[in-house]
């Protein structure tokens, strides 16, 4: 019943909500035969959308998302006016490309170029404040890319502003952060992604975890993940900070320490104060699985023990150069994180049941018995939650009101793992974790851990 | 063709050297032992003590053994020969030696008064699978005979668990390596079994063996003799971990009614033919019989700050004063690392907040004071409160100070906070709010409910907040009378933690006061988004 054509869709729910109904279920407002149809995309069924942090991974996540006839994104928020020095060592692919919240703008710009002239994009606001986008009524939704320890409290704000989240993995930077913004998601009941796309593009990482949770592999014993820890820096000098940076803005809650360029940008994820090293970077990815496969998404292992990890003990970086745990979880699984040599699967997991095994890799899974390979998930058996494109997936969601295939606390669930991980390596301790109160037994000093006081003027 | 041949005689050639190299790092424990040379009994009478110290009263049986599953080391025949000619020579012991473990049931070791390990490694002791052996031995020693640990004597009994224990100490590896000369200091010049050195400390040329806690603890075994890391060489050897300071190399104890001997010296064949570490050894070994009784009460490191860690942290601390950020922060690894050590002693922890404590007073810069206060928000306690409260209000200071206040837990860091509250401006003055809010510190209340009206936005924003992570009763008053007295952004605060009061009613059971908040937050007038969340408020609330 959409008269006005200008009338978009958050508007139209706000008129909408006339009844209790209304606002608490959203009755399909959109018929499922306009989900994903081609051609143009009537106001009513457009999503538009605000991108906090358009670095590396939010420049993908923005291009990712604008392929979707139904988003209009409108607007664009980074610390960063524009750079060029985002590539990096690890991320060779990235070198020489301009990111930031001006090349972002220009993106969008080009591509809606064609609709400005019927008036139909009004254009793509540029921010270095993302509260400035969260204020604006015409955003439906926010796709978050900042470095970690800048999840909570745009993810928080965004949640209380009514808006639909995507957010990056690892979903938080503390086990504090992640539980505020489930909190804050579920009070005001918007809809949230956990970016952990793996869960989406990689079919035969879903085919696993239904071979096991159908127990083709027997009883799940043990779960080891393969994966190496991060490298050490060389000795540096604090740097002159870069006009294009607001540096103030992008330490936000994080301790004040002087700039260097390896600080920030892509390497931000080496440094403890912002990130976890590569138990968060890749481990979120890998034990969100192993959680995926061992049916403990809503809750966590009940041990956590350091078998060894290895942090650095000089230079800029101090996340972890050697990652060597044991989670133990309540229905006796093991999940080992170890590192991998040469001839060694890379990353993802090994799991290992009574009856057999599943070697998962990026792209190879391998089994035992090798008949597994072929097996048939069967209609009775269990069905874990299919999802073929994680954007989309999200879009989707945001019309249905449905839970998508990683919700904030599943998200946080996982984030949880590498947490617990790093705690216990960086105390050298096997600890005990109590996953539904979420905190330590007996260890005032793991506890005190679980969160890190903020640099004013932030709070969560 | 002969590329093919180029490329398997390379093949066989890296093999030839792998199969080198693995046997230099195994040292596979041969069937039978090297003959010792002339030369070296020869060596070895001459050094030998010729009599005992305590008379022996009767002939000893001492069963010497030898088996490696692990490292052989070569001075295993030499240890078996030095043992027996002292035996001999003395008159205070015959000597059995044997790599088998037949001789390791309660019949067979009946006749022995004491078991020597000479350098055995991973010898296959495991409750599990070889029950009997391990209980014939554990009894041995137990029901009143003895042990004598000859230097990898400790590197077994992995799958043992009490074994282990027993001979208070288990291999993890030696950072000083056979070939360097390293100094030892004797912890107990006056004792009976260090009569041999003369109360000096010495200079050795031998493989010492780091000892880790807490299967090494000077609570557990007196401690004879150890490290002297006042030596250069010795302290600065290469993979010196500070855990390290305290390296034991020889110690006694008691087990059951049973004695225990271990010296770490006997890598090197000249150790035996040493006349002091002989005299020692032969001491201890007579100790091990029960002939020579001798004082083995562990005497444990004084908690009067005299401890060597102490002395190692204060010229650690010495450094982080000078520390700034862009240079190397090895000794503030260092640092964290000797306080990671102490984790579980209180006592230990209370000293070493102290010290820390003295660096937040002095003039180290702020890279250094950040650090402290880093290591104290894990450790910290009332101690650290003072100090830390003075920080609170300068600039530069307050957010450091924060970091740890946030994390120590009790009224104290609230009391100190809420002080600094009435000075503090720009903003510390905020942070300060957030951390009460934080710690949802009940008392804070009236101020922070003042401070909503507050003309600095960011202040009564931090306020309203605060408030709201706090939500008692008099904090959800203050609320109330303010989302009336605030418009815009700052009342969309003040709502949003309105809203956390009532979630927190629903959570205490006061479920009609929270409808009353969701009902007036619900109605017309108020942001959507606060509207929607009452909605969910109110029908959760009332499902319970």
């Amino acid at each position: 019943m959409i008269r006005d054509k200008e009338l978009n869709r958050r508007q139209f729910i706000k008129r909408a909500a006339g009844t209790a109904a209304a606002v608490i279920s959203f009755p399909h407002i959109v018929p499922t035969s306009a989900l994903g149809k081609a051609g143009n995309v009537a106001p009513s069924e457009r999503i538009t959308m605000g991108f906090i942090g358009v670095g590396g991974m939010g420049t993908n996540n923005m291009r990712g998302f604008m392929s979707n006839r139904d988003v209009q994104v409108v607007a664009v928020c980074d610390v960063v006016k524009g750079s060029d020095q985002y590539g990096h060592w690890y991320k060779r692919g990235w070198k020489g490309s301009w990111f930031g919240r001006e090349p972002a703008r220009n993106i969008v710009e080009e591509h809606y170029a064609g609709r400005k002239e019927s008036g139909v994009f009004k254009g793509c606001s540029a921010y270095v404040d993302f509260r400035e986008l969260l204020v604006r009524d015409d955003i439906d939704a926010v796709c978050i890319s900042t470095p970690d320890h800048w999840h909570a409290i745009p993810v928080i704000m965004a949640a209380k502003a009514g808006k639909d989240i995507h957010c990056e993995k690892p979903l938080s930077l503390t086990i504090a952060e992640g539980r505020a913004m489930v909190e804050a998601v579920q009070r005001h009941g918007v809809v949230f992604q956990t970016g952990s796309q793996h869960r989406s593009t990689d079919e035969h990482l879903r085919f696993a975890c239904e071979l096991i949770r159908n127990g083709r592999i027997g009883e799940l014993k043990r779960i080891v993940v393969f994966l190496n820890g991060s490298s050490i820096h060389g000795p540096w000098q604090p740097m002159g900070v870069p006009d294009e940076l607001d540096y103030n803005m992008w330490l936000g809650p994080a301790p004040w320490v002087p700039y260097h360029e390896d600080r920030c940008l892509y390497s931000f994820r080496y440094i403890l104060d912002y990130s976890g090293g590569e138990t968060t970077n890749t481990g979120a990815h890998c034990y969100d699985i192993a959680q995926w496969a061992n049916d403990t998404e809503h809750t966590g292992p009940v041990e956590i023990e350091d078998l060894g990890g290895e942090f650095p003990r000089d230079g800029l970086y101090n996340a972890p150069n050697k990652i060597h745990f044991r989670a133990r979880y309540a229905n006796g699984v093991e999940l080992i994180s170890q590192p991998f040599g040469r001839g060694e699967i890379e990353r993802f997991a090994r799991f290992e049941g009574t009856e057999g095994w599943i070697d998962v890799g990026w792209r190879i899974v391998r089994t035992h018995p090798e008949s597994l390979k072929t097996s048939v998930i069967g209609p009775n058996d269990v069905h874990l939650y299919k999802s073929n494109d994680h954007k989309r997936n999200f879009l989707d969601c945001v019309k249905t009101r449905r839970e998508p295939i990683t919700p904030v606390e599943v998200g946080h669930r996982s984030a949880s793992v590498c947490h617990l991980a790093n705690i216990a390596m960086l105390l050298k301790e096997k600890l005990r974790w109590d996953p539904d109160k979420e905190r330590f037994v007996n260890n005032e000093q793991a506890n005190r851990m679980l969160s890190k006081p903020m640099r004013s003027p932030w709070h969560l | 063709m002969n590329k093919m041949r180029k490329l398997i005689g390379i093949a066989l050639l890296g093999l030839w050297c792998l199969s080198l190299h693995v046997h230099t790092l195994q040292a596979v424990s041969p069937a039978k032992l090297r003959e010792v040379t002339a030369e070296e009994v020869q060596k070895i009478e001459k050094a030998m003590p010729r009599r005992t110290t305590v008379r022996v009263r009767r002939p000893r049986k001492l069963l010497v053994f030898w088996r490696c599953e692990g490292f052989f080391h070569k001075s295993i025949p030499v240890v078996n020969k030095a043992l027996e000619i002292m035996g001999q020579k003395t008159g205070a012991f015959d000597v059995v030696t044997t790599d088998d473990y037949s001789v390791f049931t309660t019949e067979n070791l009946k006749q022995f008064d004491a078991v020597c390990l000479n350098n055995t490694t991973g010898l296959k002791f495991n409750p599990n699978e070889t029950p009997e052996r391990c209980k014939a031995l554990m009894d041995f020693v137990k029901n009143g005979k003895g042990i004598v640990g000859v230097h990898a004597a400790t590197d077994n009994f992995n799958q043992w668990a009490e074994a282990r224990e027993m001979m208070g100490g288990k291999f993890t590896g030696h950072p000083w390596t056979s070939g360097g000369t390293w100094a030892i200091k004797i912890d107990e010049p006056d004792h009976p079994l260090m009569k041999a050195f003369k109360g000096k400390g010495f200079k050795i040329k031998d493989e010492i063996y780091r000892t880790d806690a807490p299967l090494y603890s000077r609570d557990k075994q007196l401690v004879l003799m150890s490290l002297d890391m006042s030596d250069p060489t010795t302290r600065n050897v290469k993979g010196f971990k500070p855990t390290d300071v305290d390296t034991g190399t020889a110690w006694v104890k008691r087990w059951g009614k049973g004695r225990i001997f271990y010296c770490s010296l006997g890598h090197n064949d000249e150790i035996f033919w040493n006349p002091a570490i002989l005299r020692h050894y032969l001491d201890g070994i007579q100790f091990a019989f029960g002939d020579y009784k001798v004082d083995t009460k562990p005497k444990p490191i004084v908690s009067s700050g005299k401890g060597i860690e102490m002395a190692e942290l204060q010229e650690l601390l010495e450094k982080v004063k000078t520390y700034d950020w862009g240079q190397s922060r090895l000794a503030l690894t260092e640092v964290s690392d000797i306080i990671k050590k102490a984790h579980s002693s209180p006592a230990e922890l209370k000293k070493i907040e102290k010290s820390l404590l003295g660096v937040l007073t002095s003039d180290a810069k702020r890279a250094g004071k950040q650090f402290v206060c880093r290591e104290l928000s894990i450790i910290g306690t009332e101690q650290s409160v003072p100090v830390l409260g003075k920080m609170l209000t300068d600039d530069e200071t307050s957010d450091m100070a924060r970091y740890a206040l946030e994390r120590i837990p009790g009224t104290a860091v609230n009391d100190v906070l809420r002080r600094a509250l009435r000075t503090a401006k720009g903003n510390p003055k905020v942070g300060i709010i957030n951390s009460l809010g934080q710690r949802r510190d009940r008392r804070a209340v009236r101020a922070l409910g003042r401070l909503v009206g507050d003309s600095d936005q960011t202040v009564a924003a931090a306020a309203a907040a605060a408030l709201g992570q706090i939500a008692d009763s008099r904090a959800t008053k203050a609320l109330a009378e303010a989302k009336d007295k605030t418009s815009g952004k700052l009342q969309m605060l003040v709502l949003d933690s309105y809203l956390r009061c009532a979630d927190q009613l629903v959570a205490d059971g006061k479920r009609s006061e929270a409808l009353a908040i969701y009902k007036e937050l619900q109605k017309q007038g108020n942001p959507a988004p606060i509207r929607t969340a009452a909605l969910r408020g109110m029908l959760s609330a009332a499902k319970r």
